[in-house]
């Protein structure tokens, strides 16, 4: 009987240990394959906190990888910061274009805030045409 | 009888002169009580958030660019009913598509930049064109209705200031924003502040533009424009500079690193700006150039304050209301259907209540607005957002 208590007592703990902490974010990168309009792109992205510059940022290189494109491939990058107590503190988003002819573009975008808040990843955001998806961070409950 | 006729015609079109001046002025007289009507009522709102403006009694909003699976629909918040609604006035609208007069188009990931001048409310958008991304500069009634394109912004510009501020004022656009370019391979951080005429026909002004600094914040009073940009990380410094909107001249305020901290955006109180929204809330006195903390908090995160009180949250689930005249603190949970690990972002304070989006990046999860009154220790859920 005790041992089914404190088996329970435990599982209580952990799970108000789950519901009450959040999970947060790490780097994460990745790439993909865009196609439009008769072209074909690849997207590299990241997004990552760096803990001894108190900096997030998220970033992302479209190249241009075949076919011939008709409009330019555009698009957005972003990054938002949480503290602790889940607060978004602030966050940052860039445009970018690749125009007909060129090869490759490079976007960033990065939050520091000042004043040592501990900052965790809450989310990088990525747009490219039609095509969107985010590196997600999101808090486990 | 001729010659009394002309007088007659000379006195009318005198008496006609008379009152189109009396009218004018009347007219430009309750323009100038609106402008100064919204500086007041949200004195303590977040204007440079991207995503929320006050006016009237009215607050607009909203969801942020957090994750562009959110749908961009403008909200309004009667601040003494609390009631809260899309911004569409059309008959049988279910305001869940892009027919609706609150639906904004095009933000796709990124803030509107919300502002209200005069009777219009403006933001800023992005349209694909054949050379690339527009960014746009739109307007519609504060009912929602007679939207219309007023011109497009310098794309050379706004490529490098997506997070910021934009305000308009004397028939003229403020856009105050920072970035970054990627040069060879390494991020240049910078902050630009310009202006250009509504009409569109004007090549915009640049008022200021200066790379090292990584964040921006800014706001209007009183025909002045204050900015405040910041350095932050290893190399931290802080430039204050203010903008007479009407004699186009450009002070610097302060320039340096005694500053206790950084701001998710600050207040003009007399001639004190007010910075809230990082671990320390404090005051720069204009006249004197001098730096005083209101409050600060090192156990805890961010602080929001408003007239007399500081808020902060204690945990992802609790906060602390501090009483600054007494500096006694309120504590409390936060509403149970604002939490599930939603993330919390702080619209700012008007009239002494703060109001709160919660918000999850989840799609099931829906954001949910609140507003807090310090003197009542309660929160109230003011709406759930589709």
């Amino acid at each position: 009987m005790k041992k089914y208590k404190k088996i329970l007592a435990v599982m209580l703990v952990a799970v108000t240990v789950l519901t009450c902490f959040p999970v947060l974010g790490n780097a994460t990168t990745g790439s993909r394959s865009i196609y439009l309009d008769g072209a074909r792109y690849t997207a590299s992205y990241y997004v990552n906190i760096k803990q001894s510059l108190n900096r997030a940022r998220a970033g992302i290189t479209v190249n241009w990888v075949s076919g011939v494109a008709g409009n330019p491939c555009s698009g957005r990058v972003s990054v938002v910061a949480v503290d602790n107590n889940l607060n978004v503190i602030g966050g940052s988003v860039a445009t970018f274009s690749i125009s007909v002819g060129n090869i490759s573009v490079s976007k960033s975008c990065s939050f520091i805030p000042d004043d040592n808040i501990p900052i965790y990843l809450a989310q990088g955001g990525y747009h490219v045409e039609t095509v969107e998806w985010t590196l997600d961070s999101a808090p486990v409950s | 009888m001729r010659k009394l006729h002309v007088i007659f015609k000379r006195i009318f079109i005198a008496a006609i002169l008379v009152l189109a001046s009396i009218l004018a002025v009347g007219c430009s007289g309750k323009h100038s009580e609106n402008e100064s009507t919204e500086s007041e009522e949200s004195r303590f709102l977040y204007v440079d958030n991207g995503y929320s403006a006050c006016c009237n009694g009215i607050l607009y909003f909203t969801e942020p660019a957090f994750g562009s699976e959110k749908e961009p629909f403008v909200y309004t918040v009667d601040i003494n009913t609390g009631e809260c609604m899309p911004l569409c006035a059309k008959p049988e609208c279910l305001h869940n598509d892009k027919e609706c007069n609150a639906y904004l188009d095009g933000l796709t990931g990124c803030n509107p930049l919300f502002a209200v001048s005069g009777s219009r409310l403006y933001w800023r958008s992005f349209k694909k064109e054949a050379e690339g991304i527009a960014t746009v500069l739109y307007s519609m009634d504060l009912d929602g209705s007679m939207r219309k394109e007023v011109m497009t912004l310098d794309n050379e510009l706004e490529e490098t200031m997506n997070v910021g501020f934009l305000g308009v004022y004397g028939g003229k656009l403020f856009r105050c924003g920072s970035g970054e370019e990627v040069r060879n391979s390494d991020p240049v951080c910078m902050v630009t502040v310009y202006s250009q005429e509504l009409s569109g026909k004007s090549e915009p002004k640049i008022l200021f533009r200066e790379e090292g600094y990584n964040a921006i914040v800014s706001r209007m009073h009183e025909g002045t424009l204050y900015v405040a940009c910041f350095a932050n990380g290893e190399d931290r410094k802080l430039l204050i500079l203010s903008y007479n909107m009407d004699d186009d001249t450009l002070t610097e305020l302060y320039s340096g690193n005694e500053h206790p901290g950084s701001a998710q955006s600050f207040f003009i109180i007399d001639d004190k700006l007010l910075f809230s929204g990082g671990r320390t809330a404090y005051s720069f006195s204009i006249g004197e150039k001098r730096f005083d903390t209101i409050w600060h908090d090192d156990d805890n995160g961010v602080l929001h304050i408003s007239e007399d009180h500081a808020f902060v949250s204690t945990s992802p689930s609790a906060y602390k209301c501090i009483d600054l005249s007494t500096e006694t603190a309120l504590t409390g949970e936060f509403p149970s259907e604002c939490l599930d690990g939603r993330f919390k972002y702080c619209l700012g304070s008007i009239n002494g209540v703060y109001y709160f989006l919660f918000e999850g990046n989840v799609k099931s999860k829906k954001s949910v607005l609140a507003s807090y009154d310090p003197n009542e220790n309660n929160f109230r859920v003011l709406a759930e957002l589709p």
